[in-house]
């Protein structure tokens, strides 16, 4: 009778660390899975693509996000390992809550395998250049301090309608415009920190910027997501997701 | 009559749509940045010009020409919008938005907060109740005309989607529903088919009742049927009303689903916590008023949720996550960048500096002016204030330093018109704005006289000086030693420049002095939700820095 009770004992004991260590892999396994971020001013089909490329269906709509879409089990091929995809909402107020805090989680950027930064090639105007420079500029700041960077596809979205903006130019304004900010930043006001940063970021150096300077490679691809034309763009996030 | 309805999640996906007419995206996703993400209604409190409130948690709100109703649920969180042209008036549209949401937690049960999609079965049904429910709102309106043009392209468009469906459904149906009597729906009595057609109807519901003749099913029958679903509608809503009336029991095991699936967060043990949260936060120098309704805002948010943490920590978290959100701007302002272009149209950018008395506007403006100097500007600045005597001769001393400190010269000049009454100062501003145009100047820096704001016979020239100069920039200079007043301050100033003009940023001052009790900036951007851009941390002019947010938030959360 004691040596039954103590065998139920040990075997309880035994059940509780094996589950213990499985739940503790597990926690640890996620946070180690390779991810890709989606990311993009408003707008662009962000999380048109999330939908789709997680569920293979498009919902009804969208509008604007106010949280991040997340899943840890994505697929980009059936053969391939789960990955982690998140769509972060585009609107301004909400980057630096969710995109720019992920950004600067050291771990979480040197899971990340590939960024997948939307537009609205029709919407492409001098504004909406300006607002996409400011966004990556904040982007290559953080994922260019990893010794190989991250790679990043600018996913040109609606690019086959008659409207749209040609990538060449998309590519010529957007060099232009991120040289632009990289002259502004040099002059502008360090911010309010605890600690005096010397300001070693990507931009503060004096050479004009140019897409090829980066670590990480700088990819533009068309697509259009509503009439179900990402087949590039899959294979741009499957050649990274088999590194 | 509603023209877009909306099912839609924080994330993004829209569950369910009806559209009667095309709405443009923008007037949904105005109402989401403007209501839901930078809550500007709860600052202002005038986004909602409505008469007549029914209740409180239909909201509303307009753009351009259209009005949208919205209520919102929690847990799972969905938003519920129907839009309509503002010229229409919709009676008992709230109460029709309520009762939708009651449907629609009562009959979807997938996991939504997960991001999975609605049961497709569920939803044939939700949308069908959700037709007859719209009926009844039509009829009460009585837009006949409205109601044909309405409901015929949708019925049209969902017909065709159930055509090729309907097989598999009803076999569905059979196998989750009539199981126990196995009997097929045209044997059935009339009893059977009064409790479980409900689901069947969804083709009945979507067409119209005048559209019935030469359908399958005849006409007594799909009378019954809407009677029915009429019957179990009412009965959902009724029992929703009823549960809310009753408390909700918990069972003699809740608490070991407690312990696996993380607390479900209540009022009551929320208490203890928020006390203690507006207690930091007041510590902080947050305006006591402000920190209520922060901690009001988080407790909405927290209670119902599963936390997987302590409560404390989750309410932290939940508060860090809002002073994030309330004090990143809305737009990113880029100061150098806006000079740079209207530089390139050789026209003057002109900034103009607003405050309370002895904030230090004058000790800013000249910190703004160091840092345009040395970034090859050339800065006119400008002494507006003709009311206190010395105030044009405390600038000359800063110009003087800035001429030494500057290599050339020339970049820096003093414009000033000696002291007099207002409509000097307006002179003055036009007068500079000329002559820094004839003299090639980049920048036009207004000081302006520091005013009381709750004078009213002082703050009422601002207008017209507004008016006068139009300058590209109002920058309020607000004082981080201010404590509770600067939520008035804030107010008072940005109301003070007339319809259509509001400040466009804050510089706060003196925030070496104040450690880490920098509760002014919240107080200042929660009550007017003008971002702060600068701030100045000593005495010399190279202390003058941008905000970091997250600075801010962790110098807060500390």
């Amino acid at each position: 009778m004691v040596e039954n009770s103590f065998l139920i004992s040990l075997a309880v004991a035994i059940l509780v660390i094996l589950a213990s260590f499985l739940i503790f892999h597990k926690i640890q396994s996620k946070h180690q899975l390779h991810s890709f971020l989606i990311v993009g001013p408003s707008g662009s089909g962000k999380t048109l693509l999330f939908h789709y490329l997680t569920n293979r269906k498009l919902p009804v709509h969208s509008v604007t996000s106010i949280e991040p879409n997340d899943t840890y089990n994505f697929k980009i091929q059936e053969h391939l390992n789960e990955m982690r995809l998140v769509d972060y909402p585009g609107h301004n107020k909400l980057l630096q809550l969710y995109l720019y805090t992920d950004l600067n989680n050291p771990d979480l950027l040197k899971s990340c395998k590939g960024l997948i930064y939307m537009i609205d090639s029709v919407a492409f105007t001098q504004e909406y250049c300006e607002l996409v420079a400011q966004q990556l500029f904040q982007i290559l700041n953080r994922t260019e301090t990893l010794p190989n960077g991250v790679d990043i596809l600018l996913a040109c979205n609606k690019n086959d309608l008659f409207m749209a903006k040609p990538i060449f130019q998309i590519k010529e304004m957007l060099e232009k415009e991120l040289d632009n900010l990289r002259q502004i930043n040099l002059k502008n006001l360090s911010a309010v920190s605890e600690k005096d940063n010397d300001n070693d970021s990507f931009f503060s150096s004096d050479r004009t910027f140019s897409f090829d300077q980066l670590e990480g490679n700088f990819d533009f691809v068309g697509g259009n997501i509503i009439k179900g034309n990402t087949d590039k763009w899959e294979c741009w996030i499957a050649e990274r997701a088999v590194n | 009559m509603s023209e877009q309805f909306l099912i839609f999640t924080p994330k993004g996906t829209v569950l369910f749509k009806d559209e009667d007419r095309k709405v443009p995206d923008r007037v949904v996703n105005g109402l989401i940045s403007d209501i839901f993400i930078s809550q500007r209604k709860t600052l202002t409190g005038s986004v909602n010009n409505e008469e007549e409130f029914e209740d409180d948690d239909v909201g509303s709100y307009s753009l351009d020409g259209y009005t949208i109703k919205y209520v919102s649920s929690s847990q799972p969180t969905c938003y519920f919008t129907s839009c309509h042209s503002s010229l229409v008036n919709v009676p008992n549209e709230g109460q029709f938005l309520k009762d939708i949401q009651t449907l629609w937690e009562e009959l979807i049960t997938a996991d939504l907060d997960s991001g999975a999609f609605p049961d497709e079965q569920e939803l044939r049904k939700f949308t069908s109740f959700y037709n007859l429910k719209k009926q009844e709102l039509f009829k009460n309106v009585g837009v006949e005309t409205a109601k044909s043009t309405s409901t015929s392209e949708p019925h049209s468009l969902s017909q065709n989607k159930l055509k090729g469906k309907k097989p598999q459904l009803t076999q569905k149906k059979k196998a989750r529903r009539w199981d126990t009597q196995g009997n097929p729906i045209e044997d059935d009595g009339l009893e059977e088919s009064d409790l479980d057609f409900s689901s069947t109807t969804s083709e009945v519901g979507n067409q119209d009742v005048g559209h019935l003749v030469g359908d399958n099913y005849g006409k007594t029958k799909d009378g019954k049927f809407l009677v029915s679903d009429m019957k179990e509608i009412n009965d959902i809503l009724s029992k929703q009303r009823d549960k809310s009336v009753s408390d909700e029991s918990t069972g003699a095991f809740s608490f070991l689903s407690g312990l696996f699936s993380g607390k479900t967060v209540t009022e009551d043990n929320l208490t203890k916590t928020s006390k203690s949260l507006s207690e930091h936060l007041i510590n902080k120098n947050v305006a006591p008023e402000i920190a209520k309704k922060l901690v009001e805002r988080i407790n909405k948010s927290l209670v119902g949720t599963k936390v997987t943490t302590s409560i404390p920590k989750a309410a932290r978290n939940a508060l860090e996550k809002e002073l994030l959100k309330l004090l990143t701007p809305e737009t990113s302002i880029n100061l150098l960048k806006e000079i740079q272009s209207k530089k390139a149209a050789r026209k003057p950018y002109v900034i103009s500096v607003v405050g309370v008395n002895g904030v230090g506007k004058s000790t800013n403006l000249s910190k703004l002016a160091f840092w345009l100097l040395s970034n090859k500007y050339r800065v006119l600045i400008t002494a507006c204030d003709t009311f206190r005597s010395g105030a044009v001769e405390q600038l000359r001393v800063h110009v003087n330093n800035l001429k030494k400190l500057t290599e050339d010269e020339s970049h820096v000049e003093l414009f000033q018109g000696g002291y007099g009454g207002a409509d000097l100062v307006s002179k003055i501003a036009k007068g500079a704005i000329q002559y820094a145009e004839e003299n090639k100047f980049d920048i036009v820096l207004l000081d302006t006289a520091g005013r009381r704001h709750n004078d009213a016979q002082l703050m009422a020239p601002l207008q017209g000086f507004v008016k006068a100069a139009k300058p590209d920039k109002i920058i309020m200079v607000g004082e981080a030693l201010v404590g509770t007043d600067s939520v008035q301050q804030a107010k008072n100033f940005n109301g003070a420049f007339g319809p259509g003009r509001t400040l466009d940023f804050f510089i706060i001052s003196k925030c070496d002095t104040v450690g880490d009790l920098i509760g002014s900036m919240v107080n200042m951007v929660y009550a007017t939700g003008i971002p702060i851009l600068f701030v100045g941390t000593g005495q010399t002019y190279t202390d003058l820095r941008t905000l970091s947010v997250d600075w801010a938030v962790d110098t807060l959360m500390s």
